[in-house]
């Protein structure tokens, strides 16, 4: 495994602020890491180096004179390539936008340059983001830098693999059945999907209308929180989109460390579907870790959700009959420019019945009623992220527990619920199994973003030391040490 | 008259879909239907709309 970035995306803007790096010296370092990395691990589809090197200039001059935009000031990040950027080419890893300039940036995108930030590339993803392995036909496979012989996850594995490896500080994401989640845990990283309608998707291609969710990819909890603060808020031009501010969970997360700040944690556990089929060392893991938060104080409440059962009906049903209603007209002119999985994906969303699909609707229904009576009694719910460990590139067909299942459905299974009813979730690295490491997910109530992230920054904080490749805050820092 | 085979449904919105795909449709129409047999009807039944819609505009949700 390449060696682990040794700064976060806030001790980067602490460094910033405390003028021992620069924005030029912080984007170069990032830089490097992809011209010494990226050609085996593909994480982007598109590097912007002599653009991003202009923006990291303006931004330097701008702290030379007093000014800040906002928090995410002079930091490089990087944008999955489904997500529009004016003028440069978004390809949604898809053949048939290999050369697709947009006039108008993604809603995300817009408040990233708002902010400041420095956008060092567009990252590789599944194509079209149908998929969640980032095995793509058209730009290469991207693999797991923990284990190169090893997916990703995906949809967006690019940038998470981007962020694992230290060519950006943090990324944007999409996911509309665990595409920020899955590869937040196959990495080793923290991925969080915020609310239904919390972040615009506005210029983000879309999946499934009514599943899909932009999010970020972040080295640490406080990171995953300044980011979503950055990119959060009403955006009128999306229907979908809640007429909310931006969430302020950066300043509100408070010090889990500080036993004076330490809030009670009420944790929900539900055995009969996330906790069931699950691979043995991940579920020990995730025990443990529970474990390990109860002995700090937190309480486990067991509860039932007695239709997420069903939810995988719902899940299949809505996801591939929107995606099909997506690609329609498209994939009747060109389907030999889609590639395999993808072309039968599409094939599939014309199976299900109408009645299938409003059936679906009233099953979500359902699910959102049981939630929602669930997080009268607790303050978030805590699964395995994946039940499976991270499958080999090429391996559709995994083996868990003594029989064999097919790698995405089992991939998608414990993350699909959260999208299924637009609840806040997030996936942080809680230890070690086969070799990889392993997610544990929290999900929280409807605008919950912040019990999520105060419950993921509990878990941080107690399983830190166990995790391989501590980063540690660097006195000085400077290009070579990024 | 035979049932349409899943190759039939998916052909007759996407008429060049090749023969090669008919396995993988097909066992994705009996996971689909394995999915569905499981399902409880209870949750299905309800006379209260799943998916609703304001006719002012302001949400568009149908």
């Amino acid at each position: 495994m390449p060696e682990r970035p040794t700064l976060s995306l806030t001790e980067a803007r602490a460094a910033l602020d405390r003028q021992e790096t620069t924005s030029r010296d912080l984007t170069d370092a990032c830089l490097a890491r992809v011209h010494e990395l990226d050609a085996d691990l593909r994480a982007f589809i598109t590097v912007d180096a002599d653009g991003a090197r202009q923006r990291a200039d303006r931004a330097d001059e701008q702290l030379r004179r007093g000014e800040r935009q906002g928090p995410l000031h002079g930091l490089p990040l990087a944008i999955k390539d489904n997500l529009a950027v004016a003028g440069q080419v978004t390809t949604m890893g898809s053949a048939i936008f290999r050369d697709h300039v947009p006039t108008q940036s993604a809603g995300v995108v817009e408040r990233l340059a708002e902010q400041g930030a420095v956008s060092v590339g567009k990252t590789a993803l599944h194509e079209f983001a149908l998929g969640v392995t980032t095995e793509n036909p058209h730009y290469g496979i991207c693999r797991n830098p923990v284990d190169r012989e090893r997916t990703p996850g995906g949809s967006s594995g690019g940038s998470a693999v981007a962020v694992t490896t230290g060519m950006a500080l943090g990324a944007i994401g999409s996911d509309t059945s665990g595409s920020i989640r899955i590869p937040a845990a196959a990495c080793g990283i923290v991925g969080l999907k915020p609310t239904y309608g919390r972040v615009s998707t506005h210029g983000c291609y879309p999946e499934s209308w009514s599943l899909d969710h932009v999010g970020v990819l972040a080295q640490t909890v406080q990171d995953a929180a300044v980011m979503l603060d950055a990119i959060s808020g009403h955006d009128p031009r999306v229907p979908s989109s809640l007429d909310l501010l931006p969430t302020t969970t950066a300043r509100d997360l408070p010090d889990e460390q500080d036993p004076q700040q330490a809030l009670p944690l009420r944790i929900g556990i539900e055995e009969s579907f996330f906790f069931h089929d699950v691979d043995p060392e991940i579920e020990t893991e995730v025990r443990s870790t529970l474990d390990a938060l109860v002995a700090d104080g937190a309480q486990l409440v067991p509860l039932t959700l007695p239709s997420l059962g069903a939810s995988i009906f719902a899940l299949t049903v809505i996801d591939t009959a929107e995606t099909t209603a997506v690609h329609e007209a498209q994939f009747r002119r060109r389907p030999q420019d889609y590639g395999e999985d993808v072309r039968l994906l599409l094939e599939c969303g014309a199976i299900p019945s109408a009645v299938d699909y409003v059936q679906s609707q009233q099953i979500r229904a359902q699910v959102r009623r049981e939630f929602q009576e669930a997080f009268a009694g607790v303050d978030v719910i805590v699964a395995p992220t994946l039940p499976i460990q991270t499958p080999r590139i090429g391996e559709a067909t995994v083996h868990l527990n003594g029989r064999e299942a097919d790698r995405d459905q089992e991939l998608m299974r414990l993350v699909g619920p959260a999208n299924l009813v637009g609840l806040p979730s997030i996936s942080v690295p809680c230890g070690q199994a086969h070799g990889m490491p392993v997610g544990l997910q929290v999900i929280g109530p409807a605008l919950g973003e912040l019990a999520v992230l105060r419950a993921a920054a509990r878990v941080e904080g107690l399983v830190g030391e166990r995790l391989p490749a501590q980063r540690r805050p660097l006195p000085h820092i400077t290009a070579d040490d990024v | 008259m035979p049932e349409p085979t899943p190759l039939d449904v998916v052909r007759s919105r996407f008429p060049r879909t090749p023969d090669a795909d008919a396995p993988a449709l097909r066992a994705h129409a009996e996971h689909l239907a394995r999915l569905r047999d499981s399902l409880p009807e209870d949750g299905l039944q309800g006379t209260e709309p799943a998916a609703t819609f304001d006719p002012r505009g302001t949400d568009s949700h149908a």
